[in-house]
């Protein structure tokens, strides 16, 4: 009687285990976000807090990590430089969010126009007009400013980038924009892209060059 | 006269006839009883069969003022431990009622098939005496067996019958169901060489069962997995992962039989059971002493070992302990693919259950413990490649009371309680910006309690009560999730009309949800089954079904790190609603072939779709839920059953599924129009030979995928014959060996993801000490 007492008390054993195993993170992987699609070693890239920049010629390639769901990243398209002084900074950049230092999203007076069907090395000159600062949202789908960069969602095309739900892919457009900066200096930027080697989102590339203002 | 031509008729179809006399005047029903078993002694290559034994019965009491002696046949159901669970006089006598409860009342040792104690059917002859019958040349005392006279004859042609559990909530005899009711046998099971539940329903009729990520999701006809019920005992479970119970996690050494009810079953069931229920029943531990084990090597790195010790650890108390070991590698439907389109899996299974017996009421005491690790490995369109970990663990402790008096009252009452964990690991390659670590845990209490009161051997009641509360603590719900349900039901069943030609029996049922989230739901049900002979039975049905919203889509905060959209839960959510019709028949024109086929429509509104909402520039798209869909799905089904010659048996089964995704306007994806189903078991028995093949062809697929440019298109992939072969030798009732091949022909596509073609060979053995669980007069 008493093996078989035991026999209970096995069974009791067994069948309380509450659910104890323990999943940990691995955490192996090395950040190797930040080498670019058209190649070049990672120390190529001039760290710069939030952001990595490289020259090539007078065209700047920047990276910048906007994972963050806090906080913007700021950008000084004049001084080539991660700054977030209110006087100074021309862009920032929050996951897929680009916005610029002018209008209802800041006091710098940048403006931007884009251009559809040229390249970007077939900029030269910043178009004379047609430049516009963030405006309130319009009554349209999304609940921010409108502008450039954001566009109106109820004409579709009007972000930097093309969402396809199906993957929920984000592709830049093939657009060039003229930035018109706190220094009142004219650059020509085309986005490249939205995810780094390792396939990680919100790690926005764009490159820009200055160009010459119209006569 | 004409209604004793009916019961021979019955007999010679599916029961193992048995005329039992009690009284000594009844030397003519003896006779009768010689005869049957001369007539139906078991052929030499048959499987060894041991007729049920009469224990005991009360006496039979003539009331006063009887003038002549009556004898009245009761044709009894005899479960496998011996009692009378149905018992259906064949006669109109007014002494019948009294004679059912006798009947009822009586104990058998069951019989037996192969060793197996099984259900079966068999006839006694109540007598009522009005003088003293003479003393020689008969059964002495009440009830007790003359062994030079076996009172129980059988046959080798029948079958033993089948009892069932859920159609009613109640043991029944599947083939007086008011619905019909598929079931998958611990024979099958075995022969059929199955490791889990998703496995056995794979090639089941009626019902498909896809791949995901996430495991093994069960379709009833045509309909996605939440809206079918997957019970194990008949309780509830936690864990739906995307809507989905994943069938893999029950392995194949605690299932003693899984039950199938398809079409609408709220009234009893409530929320979720509108496609059909599942109800997966553990085994039983009937044995003396039987210890058993298994191991099994194949192809993929394919290993399983089972075990299962049972045991008598007192005169009415039986204990049962199995364990399980599964291992599987990954696979690639796309060789070249990084990305695996089934994980590795590792599963480990322990559990136990403990039976006690006293008079009429039988307590039982479960638990198990369940550990299931996927490793997969994901690739995202964009270049991420995440190697994901899936960790669920499933505790189950459930505490079972019945109380069983056929002639009066049963009663089942039920207390379960399950917690399911489920730990998923993200690990991105080459950088640690989307690695995450997601811990899930939902608890779920559930009481049922359930009395069935018989009025008359033609009508009773069966009244329920299941309260149950659930929560969830997951990172993606930004609160904790709990609701509490009140579940109240009642079903009638009595036969309204009985002509001499036929039979109606109306069962309307009734279910009343009152739950803390969304309110209540009323889930009415009417079946109806007309038995015009006892080989043909037309059965109908109309039900109401819902299916309350899930945590997940009344509470959700979920970011997608990859792109970064958000899927937010809706709390005005509102239950689903639907309604469904069924209407078929059955056939045994001979008896070796049964034919049936069933008409089934459902239709779904307030169905819960996926919504946008407006994009917002942090988090992007976000998504959330609305009462917005509609759908329906149509359909036949037909299945034969026949058994070609003695040894060797044949089930087609075929369904056709039309489908309207009512928010899209087109057919809802991925339902195969036409199944065919087919199994085939064959067994020489002299050679210790069973051979077993499953097979499930599916034709008419269609999936909308998108292209990159955002066009959807049509895609109508070719047709998928997933056949399983196995071979079992065995050597006496020790030892056996066995050979198979899961999926043939290597079907599977991008779509339907199916384990590759997999060899496999083991090894089985068993001993049994002592004998099966007895009731003792």
């Amino acid at each position: 009687m008493k093996s078989r007492l035991e026999i209970l008390g096995l069974f009791a054993v067994l069948a309380l285990p509450a659910c104890a195993a323990q999943l940990e993170p691995t955490d192996d992987g090395d950040d190797a976000g930040w080498l670019h699609p058209d190649g070049g070693a990672i120390d190529e890239w001039i760290p710069m807090g939030h952001f990595r920049v490289k020259y090539q010629g007078d065209v700047v390639h920047v990276r910048v990590n906007a994972t963050s769901y806090e906080s913007f990243r700021y950008f000084d398209l004049d001084a080539v430089a991660n700054d977030e002084d209110p006087a100074r900074w021309d862009l920032r950049f929050q996951r897929m969010a680009v916005e610029m230092n002018g209008g209802v999203t800041g006091e710098g007076g940048v403006v931007a126009l884009v251009l559809d069907g040229v390249s970007f090395d077939e900029v030269s000159v910043a178009p004379a007009s047609g430049y516009s600062a963030p405006v309130p949202d319009s009554d349209d789908r999304d609940q921010y400013a409108d502008s450039v960069f954001t566009g109106d969602h109820d004409e579709p095309g009007n972000a930097w980038y093309e969402y396809t739900v199906d993957g929920h892919v984000l592709t830049p457009r093939p657009w060039v924009y003229v930035v018109k900066s706190t220094e009142g200096r004219a650059y020509k930027l085309a986005f490249d892209g939205y995810y780094d080697e390792a396939g990680s989102p919100a790690n926005v590339q764009f490159r820009f060059a200055e160009i010459d203002l119209p006569d | 006269m004409s209604r004793v031509v009916h019961i021979s008729a019955l007999r010679r179809r599916l029961v193992l006839p048995a005329l039992v006399a009690f009284a000594a005047s009844s030397a003519v029903a003896i006779a009768r009883a010689q005869e049957d078993t001369d007539e139906l002694a078991p052929a030499s290559d048959g499987p060894v069969i041991v007729p049920p034994r009469l224990e005991s019965v009360p006496e039979p009491e003539a009331p006063e003022g009887l003038e002549a002696s009556v004898e009245i046949v009761v044709t009894v159901v005899v479960d496998e431990e011996g009692r009378v669970v149905e018992a259906t006089p064949e006669s109109d006598h007014l002494l019948a009622e009294r004679a059912r409860e006798i009947a009822l009342e009586a104990r058998f040792s069951p019989a037996t098939v192969d060793g197996e104690p099984v259900p079966t059917r068999v006839q006694i002859a109540v007598r009522f005496e009005v003088a003293p019958p003479p003393v020689e040349d008969a059964p002495t005392g009440h009830g007790e067996t003359n062994d030079a006279r076996p009172p129980v004859a059988t046959s080798p042609r029948e079958e033993p019958i089948e009892v069932v559990v859920t159609g009613a909530r109640f043991d029944q005899d599947a083939s007086r169901s008011a619905v019909r009711v598929e079931v998958i046998s611990r024979r099958e099971l075995e022969e059929g060489g199955i490791r889990n539940a998703a496995e056995a329903l794979e090639e089941a009729h009626g019902v498909q069962v896809n791949r995901t990520f996430r495991g093994m999701e069960l379709w009833i006809r045509g309909l996605d997995p939440e809206y079918s019920l997957i019970l194990v005992d008949g309780a509830t479970l936690p864990g739906r992962v995307g809507g989905a119970i994943d069938l893999s996690r029950f392995g194949v050494e605690e299932i003693e039989r899984i039950e199938i009810v398809r079409g609408p079953s709220s009234a009893l069931y409530g929320s979720e059971a509108i496609g059909g229920v599942v109800n997966i029943l553990t085994r039983e531990p009937r044995h003396d002493f039987r210890a058993s084990a298994q191991g099994t090597y194949g192809s993929r790195n394919t290993a399983d070992a089972v075990a299962r010790v049972e045991g008598r650890l007192h005169e009415k108390v039986f204990l049962g302990l199995n364990g399980g070991f599964h291992h599987e590698d990954p696979f690639r439907q796309e060789p070249a693919s990084v990305a695996t389109s089934g994980s590795r899996r590792v599963q480990g299974t322990v559990g136990g259950r403990l039976d006690a017996r006293f008079g009429d009421h039988r307590l039982s005491a479960r638990a198990s413990y369940l550990y299931l690790r996927l490793e997969g490995v994901e690739a995202s369109t964009v270049g991420a490649v995440i190697d994901r970990t899936q960790l669920q663990e499933q505790g189950q402790i459930s505490v079972e009371h019945r109380f069983d008096k056929r002639a009066r009252a049963q009663l089942v009452q039920r207390l379960t309680y399950t917690q399911y964990r489920e730990q998923t690991l993200l690990d991105q390659r080459g950088a640690t910006q989307l690695d995450q670590l997601e811990d899930h845990r939902e608890h779920l209490a559930q009481y049922t309690g359930i009395v069935r009161i018989p009025f008359s051997e033609a009508h009773d009641l069966t009244l329920g009560v299941e309260p149950m509360v659930q929560t969830l603590e997951s990172p993606r719900l930004p609160e904790q999730g709990e609701r509490i349900r009140l579940g109240v039901f009642a079903q009638y069943d009595g036969t309204v009309w009985e002509p001499t030609w036929g039979r109606l029996r109306l069962v309307p049922a009734l279910r009343a949800d009152v739950d803390s989230q969304f309110g209540s739901q009323i889930s009415p049900k009417l079946a109806a089954r007309f038995d015009v002979s006892d080989t043909v039975v037309f059965r109908a049905s109309y039900g109401r079904g819902f299916r309350a919203p899930s945590f997940q889509q009344l509470l959700l905060r979920f970011e997608n790190p990859t792109v970064g959209y958000i899927v937010l839960g809706n709390p005005d959510l509102d239950a689903e609603r639907s309604h469904g019709v069924d209407a078929g028949f059955t056939i045994e024109p001979f008896d070796r072939l049964t034919f049936g086929a069933t008409f089934f429509r459902n239709d779904l509104q307030h169905m819960i779709a996926v919504v946008s909402a407006p994009p917002d520039p942090i988090y992007g798209q976000i998504f959330t839920y609305d009462n917005l869909e509609s759908a329906w799905t149509m359909g036949a089904e037909a299945d034969v059953a026949v058994r070609v010659i003695e040894g060797l048996g044949l089930k087609l089964g075929y369904m056709f599924v039309e489908t309207w995704d009512g928010e899209n306007d087109r057919r809802l994806e991925g339902r195969p129009r036409h199944r065919l189903t087919a199994s085939l078991r064959g067994e020489i028995e002299k050679a210790e030979l069973v051979f077993t093949a499953r097979a499930a062809f599916l034709m008419g697929r269609t999936y909308y995928p998108t292209t990159a440019s955002g066009e959807v298109t049509r895609v109508n992939p070719g047709a998928i014959a997933q056949i399983d072969l196995r071979v079992e030798k065995r050597f006496g009732e020790k030892l056996a060996l066995f050979f198979g091949v899961e999926n043939l022909a290597d079907a599977g596509d991008a779509y339907l993801m199916l384990r590759p073609r997999t060899f496999y060979g083991g090894v089985g053995t068993q001993l049994t000490k002592g004998g099966d669980r007895e009731e003792s007069p």
